[in-house]
């Protein structure tokens, strides 16, 4: 017996890998200026990320991420951590730089793609496929220190600047400011809705709305869970499902693109919205 | 969101609240299928919903809260009315940080805060001192978690991760609690670990045990589960002793899955590779061709171990992988000096899996397979979360760190970082086991065989 469960272990713990593949060039912290590095950089990856940012690690997971990279520096008597997560994609990037974003933070124009600060503690960039956490460790470190530590890793990260292309998917009419973001998974409270871009909407005569587009995976257009009702609508296929407090979730599209809309009381209204977006 | 009212009758002339009660009445009798609300007339809308409630509350050691004998761990959460959903069927501890989404996690409690009745739910959050923060610091940072929780206190503040026994009695975070204790913005002052990380090298036990014995903290956060069931009932046990009450994390065992390339109809583990990959700048066929070459690869082995151990699933019934984590919640659900165990419950579904399990037992044909699986895993795996072994070598031979690195070549698929790293061991490295007469054996207090499983790693970490 414990022969056959050891092989057991064997499948449980190679089938948990992923494949090996060939890796972009490695990424460095930038060392922002004035700054003096301390010790090393630390690199942490999927199976280990917990190790740095303990539970803090599952948000990051439901997401691209690939690495982190941390550094620490010093510049007199004042310390700040930067932290380099490679996020794999722009668009996931700009996921958990919305999700972390504080909503009272300082934006900042023209550092990175986006960048705010909270001062007195922290400063977030978005660039390319990285996500940058700046924190004051220690000692006096002012606005204008961690904001020119923000410029500099924006300045020396690889890769583009500007919002990931992906967003002009979505409708700018009816769009509320500012609330345009991006779920790696679990949106709205369901498992089987990830890779979703979505924005909040309101429209002249007060109808509000949660819009969203995502590329659905195999398995949800198999309705694996069973938790889905699926139909035909005007040649396109349509799944439904009530949201616990929300009124109901109405989905509509093809195989490769499904369009999405929450907040609705009735699926008829949702779908009449859905078939006019469509068209 | 704004349009949807839930008491707004439904098209069958009943509330929403009214019908949710029924649909869960229904669900009730009917076990496994959902239950189904009739929306539009010409469609059946499955219904989340209808789940069971908790069942079961503990005494949280000199809290005296009632707690659900499962609570919400908030890592992941992405949406309130999850939280909310949690709260209207019995859960009544929520689990979060500071940390968890650069506090998102905190704000989406707070956005279903509203909803629940304070008085009645325990809010843990938790803060880092690994920088050594000043007192006033971890006051301010905690005046911004309540912000995000809307709520005037919390019941509890943890020291965060700690694996240094120094930070035990980190003497800024102690004050912070006893004014903020003071203040009426706290009631409970608690610590987590996780076990050894980094540089920091102090085991969860030894961590824990130091706290309790400490006489500061009346809650904490330990892992336990049928993998590392001695460590943690080493905590449990003087944390009884001492009225302290405990929440349990991590207590799920790892994936139970098959990996078969089906281009058409990817499963979830696939999937996830081709994102990965995919997201990584390779095209759908360069995917596809990395995947068939790694399954080519490793399928001889795939083959002949789900050979041997498919008699053993069969005889234990074990049909999934959610089957083989519910089982591993039942474990310790079991145990009553685990107050409250908290898994991640980001989704509806995943809430509606484990409320079921309140008030549970594991069957004994349930206990007999993590028992077997526990031993098998125990003695072929290093967790290399403690340092048990860390005396018994002559030569010093940093043990669960090479475990480490033969994990990360051989479950990260890592190679050379992990070759490496184990080359700046320099001569600190597992060649000397090969001419030493082991005293190592049975240091393992979990039975890992330490020197066999150093050549082994040692081989691979070489290519000798």
């Amino acid at each position: 017996m414990k022969r056959v469960i050891l092989f057991s272990m064997l499948v449980l713990l190679t089938a948990a890998a992923i494949p090996a593949v060939a890796q972009p060039p490695e990424v460095n912290v930038p060392v922002p200026t004035g700054w003096t590095a301390v010790d090393q950089e630390h690199r942490y990856d999927r199976d280990n990320l917990w190790e740095y940012i303990n539970g803090a690690a599952e948000m990051f997971l439901t997401y691209r991420f690939r690495e982190l990279i941390v550094a620490d520096f010093e510049q007199g008597d004042g310390a700040i951590t930067v932290s380099v997560y490679d996020m794999g994609r722009p668009l996931d990037a700009f996921g958990v730089f919305e999700t972390e974003k504080p909503a009272t933070a300082e934006v900042l124009e023209g550092v990175g793609s986006a960048a705010v600060l909270q001062a007195p503690y922290q400063g977030l960039l978005l660039k390319d496929r990285f996500y940058v956490k700046i924190e004051a460790g220690g000692g006096d470190v002012s606005a204008e220190a961690l904001q020119g530590a923000l410029q500099d890793v924006a300045a020396g990260l690889p890769g583009e600047g500007g919002l990931p292309p992906q967003l002009a998917a979505l409708p700018e009419d009816g769009r509320v400011p500012g609330t345009v973001a991006y779920a790696g998974s679990n949106f709205l409270g369901f498992e089987d809705l990830s890779a979703c871009l979505y924005a909040d909407y309101k429209v002249t005569g007060g109808d509000e709305y949660r819009l969203f587009v995502m590329k659905p995976r195999a398995s949800f257009l198999r309705n694996e869970s069973g938790k889905w009702a699926q139909s035909e609508q005007e040649g396109r296929i349509r799944f439904t499902r009530t949201v616990p407090y929300s009124g109901v979730v109405v989905l509509m599209g093809d195989k490769e693109r499904l369009i999405g809309v929450s907040g609705f009381d009735e699926i008829q209204s949702a779908t009449e919205l859905l078939t006019s977006l469509l068209q | 969101m704004a349009k949807h009212d839930p008491d707004k009758k439904h098209p069958c002339g009943m509330t929403r609240r009214g019908f949710l009660a029924v649909g869960g009445a229904v669900a009730l009798g009917a076990a496994a299928k959902p239950a189904l609300a009739r929306m539009d007339g010409d469609q059946e809308t499955p219904e989340v919903g209808g789940p069971p409630k908790i069942s079961r509350y503990r005494t949280l050691g000199r809290t005296d809260f009632k707690v659900s004998d499962i609570s919400m761990g908030c890592g992941s959460i992405a949406e309130s009315n999850v939280v909310r959903y949690a709260y209207d069927h019995g859960m009544n501890l929520f689990d979060t940080a500071e940390s968890y989404g650069n506090g998102d996690s905190e704000k989406k409690i707070g956005e279903a805060m509203e909803h629940m009745q304070r008085d009645k739910i325990f809010i843990v959050t938790k803060t880092d001192i690994s920088e050594d923060p000043d007192e006033q610091t971890l006051i301010d940072r905690f005046h911004k978690s309540l912000e995000r929780l809307k709520t005037p206190y919390a019941d509890a503040l943890y020291a965060h991760g700690i694996a240094d026994l120094k930070l035990v009695e980190y003497e800024p975070f102690l004050k912070a609690c006893e004014k903020l204790k003071a203040d009426g913005k706290l009631k409970h002052a608690g610590i987590s670990s996780h076990g050894p990380r980094g540089e920091e090298p102090d085991a969860m036990d030894t961590v824990l045990i130091k706290a309790a014995e400490s006489g500061h903290f009346d809650v904490m956060l330990l892992s336990y589960g049928f993998v590392n069931a001695e460590e943690g009932e080493r905590v449990l046990k003087v944390c009884k002793e001492k009225n302290i009450g405990t929440t349990i994390m991590k207590s799920a065992t790892g994936l139970m899955e098959m990996p078969v390339l089906d281009v058409e109809n990817p499963s979830e583990m696939i999937q996830g590779w081709f994102e990965y990959l995919e997201g990584m700048g390779n095209t759908r066929e360069q995917a596809i061709e990395r995947i068939t070459k790694y399954l080519e690869r490793e399928g001889p082995r795939f083959e002949e171990s789900l050979k041997l151990s498919k008699p053993f699933i069969e005889k234990h019934g074990i049909k999934s992988q959610d089957e083989l984590d519910m089982k591993s919640l039942q474990w310790v659900l079991r145990n009553p000096d685990a107050h409250t165990i908290c898994p991640s419950t980001p989704t509806f579904d995943a809430l509606d899996k484990v409320l079921a399990l309140s008030g549970t037992e594991l069957s004994a044909a349930g206990a007999q397979f993590l028992d077997e699986y526990a031993r098998a895993y125990e003695a072929y795996n290093c967790s290399f979360s403690c340092t048990e072994c860390a005396g018994a070598c002559p030569h010093k031979v940093p043990v669960s760190t090479i475990m480490r690195y033969a994990y990360y070549y051989r479950k990260q698929g890592r190679e050379k970082h992990a070759m490496r790293k184990y080359a700046r061991l320099g001569t600190q490295n597992a060649a000397v086991c090969l001419d030493c007469d082991a005293p190592c054996v049975g240091a393992c207090p979990y039975g890992v065989q330490a020197q066999a499983r150093l050549f082994e790693a040692h081989g691979l970490l070489t290519m000798v």
